[in-house]
């Protein structure tokens, strides 16, 4: 069952899988190469931090990225077919989006193996400057870590039904509209900003993205 | 009219009013005293009279000791921006703000015109920010003290505080020298020497050992460039006389690396700022000394304790890990779970 | 007698205009049960309601001795369903549906699957999106009929299929209840095809169940009467009385329902003369009785 599962889901997603493969390999290649011309002048470990730095975004929107796609192609066939396949065959709706989670987290494993991966050649193909160390495996295992959380938002959110977005986007609009209302009672009131920073501090869901997306650091 | 036409005809005349001859040095440094502001008045109105032929009718700004002419147009921004840099210029160089007095700017519209007087000219887009202008105010305002031979440079406002200190730790760690590693183990010995505030000392030796020669030498552009080829390669080959030959026969300082650069120094003379107060930067440049005397004399302490002071802050200043700690780990893996009910728990009613 | 399905006081609401009140059904196992009724009448969202693809409001559902919505995944195991649209996914080919859709069905019968591919002379490597309605038609009863279910619910297989491909398919369906005695549920607008297969009837419209009796009742039991002299009040008929329609001259037009050939008296009784006595098709049956069921007075 789970192996039908992991066979229709690749089907639905191997393009981005295969892609998104490429592109996590290519990232820790890619900065550390880039950052190469400091590699010869150690006490430019800074300007080879910022290098290696300027490309930590790119972990995130990948992770990001990823995980909305694998989570659409995870319900989208079945968004529109209105369920009605899902619903029809012999097994728990628990078990039926178990069994979609599952074969979705399995092909992200091939993403994160490949940032390890680029992370082993590229620190491999560098002379990393005294006093610096490669993170490879911690870099690996975050990326891991957000693309796994980033991929239960989107995959939870895309499970629910039309009422449950509208949910989600009312709960939204309500925070803004009571924003506007303080700013324009002049009420210091930040709402926004302390939601934020609750969900990207700790044991905000968000930490995981907050932190140092470094190859090379101190 | 220019300024130095103006000068010319103004020295012309104190030159005219009475022979030099016969006059003894009091006298004339009396004469040239009740000139002087008028010389000054005069100077001021030449440039205003020049930028305004340059630039076009100027509005005149001033806010303490800042006097800046600015287009009509970008007044009230200038304004703003002036208001905010003064608390800043000051906490930055306590009374000798005043020296900024002596000095003009011009926040005009940018132009391909090269301006030639005198004055900081800060040619902005059509419709600039208040931070580009007060960012431009702050570093130019540096420009009037002059570099600092020790520090490698000027010493402003500080426009990324947050990471001044982080940015001193990992060159801390990453300088490939024994003096540094010294220094972060916690030997203020070696912070003095790294940062080259112990006079006489013989830096080539001290800050790298003959490893660290090799491959300053190998991995240096400069001196494969410069040096003699037989000397580079028995450098290179393990010679550390050859090594040690190279890296004297440079002139100044830069061409051997410091392992505490510009990055760290600066965060050293912050330190000793906070410590000394308002008159801090007054005592820094105010006298021709060591660089440590100086130091000293700007924290109002002993060197070491200012050295120490500056290690704690940049070890504290340490950049977060990358390691993952397990605290957030496991609260992904939570939140990650309790989205996956979520999730299973979904309806199937549709 | 055993029902495979029972439905006992089902309420459903879809917004405002559209409700299932108090619908009672009995689909006796073993039955060939023919669910007739206009589109829009409630067929497939009575199915979805059986199959728990949707929740009732209030009431009970049993299927196959499982109550749903509870019990669905235990029921659906053994049930084949043909839904009113095409469910699979589009971007599989057929032979990729058949594994994904076997591996859910313990009973999947592999070498059946195979022949009836052979007969309905399926490409194995197309993709469902290239698919004629026909051979999606087909792919759909296939997949129904190699689980080997115990009852069938098929929600207007043949609609929109030509002659050809209805006939392989409702065969099928014959070959499968004549092999397995299995209850087969199956709906439809189109009369005809019924009649033919079914042995139950249940008759729906606007939300209701109008009427559920065996196939041979609904037929014979419906008439066209032409009477002459009908009474102006009906009073103690023996039948039901449908509908009446003045004609030429004194002669009426009477639908009646639960027709006796002794039931000839009646208009003896009350001074009428019964003149003939016409056989309605199942059609005409039907329409009748929806007519009925719609006129003000019910």
């Amino acid at each position: 069952m789970f192996r039908m599962m992991l066979y229709t889901q690749w089907k639905w997603s191997r393009l981005l899988v295969v892609a998104g493969t490429l592109v996590a390999f290519a990232i820790p290649v890619l900065s550390v190469q880039s950052a190469g011309e400091y590699n010869l002048q150690h006490w430019e470990a800074r300007a080879l931090l910022n290098s290696i730095e300027s490309w930590g975004l790119a972990y995130p929107i990948l992770a990001a990225g990823l995980a909305v796609f694998m989570a659409m192609t995870a319900w989208g066939p079945d968004h529109r077919g209105r369920h009605v396949y899902a619903l029809s065959l012999p097994v728990p709706r628990w078990h039926y989006a178990l069994l979609r989670f599952g074969a979705g987290a399995v092909l992200l494993a091939v993403p994160v193996l490949a940032v390890w991966i680029g992370a082993l050649v590229g620190t491999a193909s560098a002379v990393i400057p005294p006093g610096l160390h490669a993170y490879p495996y911690a870099l690996a295992l975050r990326f891991a870590l957000a693309l796994l959380f980033a991929y239960a938002v989107f995959f939870a959110i895309s499970a629910g039904t039309t009422r449950t977005a509208g949910y989600i986007l009312a709960g939204i609009g309500a925070i803004i509209v009571v924003q506007v209302m303080a700013r324009a009672a002049h009420v210091e009131f930040d709402l926004v900003g302390t939601i934020f920073g609750r969900m990207l501090g700790w044991p905000g869901p968000l930490e995981i993205f907050t932190g140092r997306w470094m190859l090379i650091d101190v | 009219m220019s300024e130095r036409r103006l000068a010319v005809a103004l020295l012309a005349v104190l030159a005219g009013a009475a022979p030099a001859a016969g006059q003894d040095a009091a006298a004339l440094r009396a004469r040239i005293a009740r000139v002087e502001p008028i010389w000054r008045a005069a100077a001021r109105l030449a440039n205003l009279v020049d930028s305004t032929r340059r630039f076009g009718p100027l509005d005149t700004l001033r806010s303490g000791p800042l006097t800046v002419y600015a287009s009509p147009q970008l007044a009230p921004l200038v304004r703003d921006a002036m208001a905010r840099a003064r608390p800043i210029l000051d906490s930055v160089y306590g009374q000798e703000t005043a020296r900024l007095a002596a000095h003009r700017w011009y926040v005009v519209p940018a132009m391909s015109v090269e301006y030639s007087g005198s004055g900081f000219v800060i040619p902005v887009p059509e419709a600039p920010s208040l931070d580009l202008i007060l960012t431009n105010l702050l570093v130019q305002a540096s420009y009037v003290y002059g570099q600092d031979e020790w520090l490698g440079g000027f010493y402003g406002y500080d426009l990324h505080p947050e990471r001044a200190l982080a940015d001193a730790y990992i060159e801390l760690v990453t300088a490939p020298s024994g003096a540094a590693r010294g220094c972060l183990l916690g030997s203020l010995p070696d912070c003095a020497l790294a940062f080259g505030l112990i006079p006489g000392a013989d830096t080539v030796m001290q800050w790298y050992d003959a490893q660290e020669r090799r491959q300053l030498v190998g991995q240096t552009d400069f001196y494969r460039r410069r040096a003699e080829q037989a000397a580079f390669d028995a450098c290179t080959a393990g010679s550390d006389a050859a090594c040690v030959g190279l890296l004297r026969s440079t002139q100044t300082y830069i061409y051997i690396p410091r392992p505490l650069g510009s990055i760290s120094r600066t965060s050293l003379l912050r330190t000793a700022f906070q410590l000394g107060g308002s008159g801090a930067f007054h005592q820094w440049i105010g006298y021709a000394r060591s660089p440590a005397a100086r130091l000293a004399a700007a924290a109002g302490a002993s060197t070491d304790s200012l050295l120490s002071t500056w290690r704690a802050e940049v070890l504290a200043a340490r950049p977060k890990t990358v390691i993952i700690p397990d605290r957030t780990a496991w609260v992904t893996l939570l939140w990650g779970t309790v989205l996956t009910l979520v999730a299973l728990r979904s309806t199937r009613w549709r | 007698m055993s029902h495979a399905i029972e439905m006992r006081d089902l309420h459903y609401r879809a917004g405002k205009s559209f409700e299932i009140r108090d619908l009672a059904l009995n689909v006796p196992t073993g039955a060939m049960y023919g669910f007739l009724g206009p589109n829009g009448s409630g067929k497939t969202t009575t199915i979805r309601l059986m199959l728990g693809l949707l929740r009732p409001l209030g009431g009970k559902i049993t299927v196959l001795g499982g109550e749903i919505p509870r019990e669905a995944p235990r029921v659906l195991a053994r049930t084949g369903y043909v839904p009113e649209q095409p469910h699979l996914y589009q971007s599989l080919t057929v032979d990729e549906a058949f594994r994904f859709h076997s591996a859910f069905y313990p009973t999947w019968d592999r070498k059946w699957a195979d022949e009836l591919v052979e007969n309905f002379q399926l490409d194995r490597g197309r993709l469902l999106s290239r698919l004629s309605k026909g051979e999606m038609g087909k792919l759909e009863m296939l997949l129904a009929l190699a689980q080997r279910p115990e009852l069938l619910v098929l929600d207007e297989p043949t609609d929109g299929l030509d002659p050809v491909v209805r006939r392989d398919v409702l065969t099928a369906v014959l070959e499968y209840v004549s092999q397995q005695n299995a209850t087969v549920f199956i709906s439809s607008h189109l009369v005809h095809e019924l009649e033919r297969i079914c042995d139950w009837v249940g008759v729906m419209d606007r939300g209701r169940l109008v009427a559920e009796l065996p196939m041979h009742s609904f037929k014979n039991g419906i008439k066209r009467l032409r009477v002459a002299n009908a009474p102006a009040l009906v009073g103690d008929a023996p039948f039901v009385l449908l509908s009446r329609e003045v004609g030429n001259g004194a002669v009426e037009t009477w639908i009646v329902r639960g027709w006796q050939p002794t039931m000839t008296q009646y208009f003896e009784g009350v001074g009428a003369a019964l003149r003939e006595v016409v056989d309605l098709d199942l059609e005409e049956g039907f329409v009748e009785l929806l007519r009925t069921f719609r006129s003000p007075r019910n």
